[in-house]
């Protein structure tokens, strides 16, 4: 197998926000998974279950090229033997300048976001907008000459980008147009979208004619995951069994999860073609065919299987050894929460707390939400590598082992 | 059950006998069977399609006239080799090269073969052979080589698995026998019916460059009888699920059938569906390619039957105990909605994938993998027939109107102004009877003035009638 994996050359990397959750992946992709060669970095993972056993990463990716740099706030946590590690601040660009001429990248991968759950309008248009310009012009060159010249930057977007959260999304395609202002309820995903817009309006603008494009993941979760499978989990581990057989809507709704490697994988692919398309350009030959393009486009990402949204989150529970059956579930139909959680929301409102059920979470449980990707498959020859149920019990064996060995700290 | 008895259960469940008499009411077959001109040979070949079959006689009978000989032929041709390969009397000598050669009796006038045993139920079938014979002459060239290519792949397969049986084991050991055993049966089938459907220009000749399409079909249909019919065979003493899956559940196949393994029969129940679900999407694929009604009705019937005894026997214990089926109502219910467009029937798809996704537990090893495949072919009916486009969505966003809404709103204004002219005739009528009347009145010697003296001064009523105050006398 190893002897047909495809080789992938990158050159010089340098992810921003790699000490982040996909960050860190992508990082590990790079280095091509020390977290599975180097006991020093490796994940915790349950042993003795079969539930969670899983043929290794490493045999199934390509084999990267690279040599990798990371920037992020802090880089004390989540790092990886074989990568150099910088600390710096997307918003400054002197703090950029200093980086960028210490590393000399060839090629950005910039993942670096605030949490979806962080609420903090200023942070996030601060960095989601503000830092994501500052990035791309000292990239591109347009705060001097840092001794090297930047290639392409991929950026991670998010499919968000073109949902109002409210809305059924059926396997929509990058055709749908970006969601603002009025219609857009989520101040992240508004962030996201301008973000969006500025990378990929500065393809090819820069003094050094560097190419960009945008990926946009959907559902994305796996091994260190904060967000998706943690909150299963905690809600799985805490809520009695009567809470736990209360399903908001009839489960009919599909969803799209998407293990995060996958989404690594994708952003290398596009990394790839990208530097492809400059040296294509820069050797004076005509750009890509307009449907073959990447430079200047968006992708969406998934893994190509929308699950019935109550069914992972089953699956999880089931991995927590919390199991409920199909004629235990108590099905309650959305109309009905709809009112309960608006009512829940006012009366909380007035102590000034949120429920845990409001009318957010009852739509976004209730509501079909699902992405093409064809374009991806076809342009960037992408094609989910790691299927939704293995990257299941990747994320929540991660979990489990963490707490295990926390608890066994603790006992000592 | 018999005619009281099922007259009792249609009367206990009325949407069941609505659909038997929704299908035998209002369904039409695109092509009705003209039989004054047959042959005598030809009545014989409709004879015995009724008798070896009944699920198919039907559909067979409704094709179109170009195909409805050619298939009824090749039906008989393997039903025929079937009837050799199934009679266990029948030395392997003598056996082997019957089925190997089969596909050169059809050439040859009046054969017929009469070794079988009397209990074998479609003997009288090759006593009568030479008859399928004369006809199989009579189609076109290219149909005859069609039918006598998959006849001859079919009785080598047959063959190589009689010696196979005598000589070794030949139970089902990994997924890939599975599928093959399921190809020579079926698989060989829809090759054939797929080349007479290209050949009679009925079907996308792009169907012959997706070979993996049409064995769908065929290992779908297989597969869910190989599932449905567990206990039967077991009982026969034959077993196709592969050792591959059951393996992982049990350690003797016998255990599928003790009560105390019911769990695990179950879960290796619902991983033979999984291996099944698997195929619904080439084979929907397929049907998108066909082109004429009477050829997708004969084809989209048994799948939409295959998936919803599916569903029926997704984790039911009851197969493992005795034969399960659908009614009688779900069947023609099926028919009806197999009988239209692809669109329908994938409706009837959606609606059976969900039906099986709700049955699926987390009790289950495979129950993300039987979320997944289900999802997958939802996602793949969306890219068939989109409910979203992104015009709309960009309009929504651009606050422009779509042009449906643009005539709705055109509409309702229309509306809008229709009944305020309506008002106004009314409003008009009502001014001149009023007017009218308080002219008659007027003339009638009617005293206005005092009327509207009266109300100035407070009193809308009447004066109260002075009460009458009864002095005795």
């Amino acid at each position: 197998m190893s002897a047909k994996r495809r080789n992938l050359e990158l050159g010089n990397v340098l992810v921003v926000g790699g000490c982040g959750f996909l960050g860190w992946h992508i990082v590990d992709h790079l280095l091509n998974f020390p977290s599975e060669t180097d006991p020093s970095s490796a994940l915790p993972k349950p042993q003795g279950d079969a539930r969670f056993e899983y043929p290794t990463l490493g045999s199934r990716y390509p084999d990267y090229k690279a040599t990798v740099s990371v920037v992020d706030l802090r880089t004390t946590h989540n790092r990886l033997p074989g990568a150099n590690y910088y600390d710096g601040d997307i918003t400054s660009v002197e703090s950029m300048m200093k980086v960028f001429s210490a590393v000399k990248p060839d090629l950005v991968i910039h993942t670096a976001t605030p949490s979806v759950l962080d609420g903090n309008k200023k942070l996030l248009h601060k960095v989601n907008v503000e830092g994501t310009r500052t990035l791309l012009e000292v990239a591109g060159g347009e705060h001097g000459d840092w001794g090297g010249k930047c290639k392409a930057f991929v950026y991670t977007s998010s499919s968000s980008v073109v949902h109002d959260t409210q809305s059924d999304l059926k396997n929509v395609n990058e055709e749908w147009p970006l969601i603002r202002g009025r219609l857009q309820k989520e101040y992240y995903s508004e962030t996201k979208a301008d973000a969006e817009e500025i990378v990929l309006k500065y393809n090819r603008q820069s003094p050094t004619n560097m190419v960009t494009c945008a990926i946009r993941p959907a559902g994305i979760y796996g091994e260190k995951d904060t967000t998706v499978t943690y909150k299963i989990l905690e809600h799985g581990s805490q809520a009695s069994p009567t809470v736990l057989k209360m399903q908001l809507g009839d489960n009919d709704n599909l969803f799209d999860f998407t293990y995060v490697g996958n989404i690594a994988y994708a952003h290398m692919l596009a990394g790839h073609r990208l530097l492809a398309t400059y040296d294509r350009y820069e050797s004076g030959q005509g750009g890509p065919l307009e449907h073959e393009r990447v430079d200047g486009e968006a992708f969406n990402i998934t893994n190509d299987s929308p699950i019935y949204f109550w069914d992972v989150t089953r699956a999880m529970w089931a991995l927590i050894d919390r199991i409920v059956e199909p004629h235990q579930v108590w099905a309650l139909p959305e109309g009905v929460l709809e009112i309960v959680g608006g009512l829940a929301e006012s009366v909380m409102g007035l102590f000034g707390k949120t429920p845990r059920l409001t009318r957010r979470v009852v739509r976004y449980s209730c509501m079909t939400r699902y992405f093409s990707i064809e374009k991806a498959k076809y342009r960037l020859a992408y094609l989910p590598i790691v299927p939704v149920d293995e990257g299941v019990a990747r994320a929540v064996g991660y979990v489990v082992e963490s707490q295990r060995q926390t608890e066994e700290k603790k006992a000592l | 059950m018999g005619f009281i008895g099922n007259a009792i259960y249609l009367a206990f469940h009325p949407t069941q006998l609505r659909s038997i008499i929704q299908w035998k009411v209002w369904h039409n077959p695109p092509h009705e069977r003209n039989a004054k001109n047959d042959t005598e040979t030809q009545i014989i070949c409709y004879k015995f399609l009724d008798q070896t079959s009944r699920s198919f006689s039907t559909v067979i009978k409704e094709l179109h006239p170009e195909l409805l000989l050619p298939i009824t032929v090749f039906y008989l041709v393997l039903r025929g080799l079937d009837t050799i390969e199934d009679d266990t009397s029948i030395p392997l000598e003598t056996k082997e090269p019957l089925l190997r050669n089969f596909k050169d009796f059809l050439t040859q006038d009046g054969w017929n073969f009469t070794g079988n045993r009397p209990e074998e139920k479609d003997r009288e079938l090759l006593v009568q052979f030479q008859n399928v014979i004369t006809e199989f002459k009579n189609m076109k060239p290219a149909y005859q080589a069609i039918v006598k290519d998959i006849t001859d792949k079919m009785g080598n397969g047959m063959a190589d698995y009689c010696v196979k049986a005598a000589t070794e084991d030949a139970s089902v050991k990994t997924i890939e026998e599975y599928d093959l055993y399921c190809f020579y049966v079926a698989g060989l089938v829809g090759e054939g019916l797929t080349r007479l459907f290209v050949e009679a220009e009925f079907g996308n000749p792009a169907l012959m460059k997706r070979p993996e399409l049409q064995k769908s079909m065929g290992l779908f249909l297989q597969k869910t009888n190989i599932i449905r019919d567990i206990r039967e065979d077991f009982d026969d003493e034959r077993r196709f699920w592969p050792k591959e899956i059951w393996s992982k559940h049990v350690n003797e196949f016998e255990d599928l059938f003790k009560p105390e393994h019911k769990e695990a029969a179950l879960n290796c129940n619902s991983e033979m569906v999984l291996n099944a679900l698997e195929h619904v999407e080439e084979c929907l694929f397929y049907l998108a390619g066909l082109r004429e009604q009477s050829v997708f009705n004969f084809c989209a019937i048994p799948q939409s039957m295959a998936i919803a005894t599916l569903e029926l026997c997704f984790r039911n214990y009851a197969v493992f105990e005795r034969n399960v089926k659908i009614t009688k109502g779900d069947a023609c219910e099926l028919m009806v909605q197999s009988t239209q467009n692809l669109n329908v029937l994938c409706q009837t798809f959606r609606r059976l994938t969900r039906a099986i996704h709700k049955k699926n537990t987390p009790k289950d090893p495979n129950f993300l993998k039987i979320s997944i495949t289900c999802g997958k072919i939802e996602k793949f009916i969306e890219t068939i027939f989109p409910s979203q486009n992104a015009e709309d969505a960009k309009r929504r966003v651009s606050g422009e109107l779509s042009k449906e809404e643009l005539e709705k709103r055109k509409a309702e204004a229309e509306n809008k102004s229709d009944v305020f002219f309506l008002l106004a005739i009314m409003g008009v009528i009502i001014l001149i009877v009023a007017g009218v009347m308080v002219a008659a009145a007027w003339m009638l010697g009617a005293r206005f003035d005092l009327a509207w003296q009266e109300i100035r001064s407070g009193n809308f009523r009447p004066p109260a009638p002075k009460s009458l105050t009864h002095n005795e006398l």
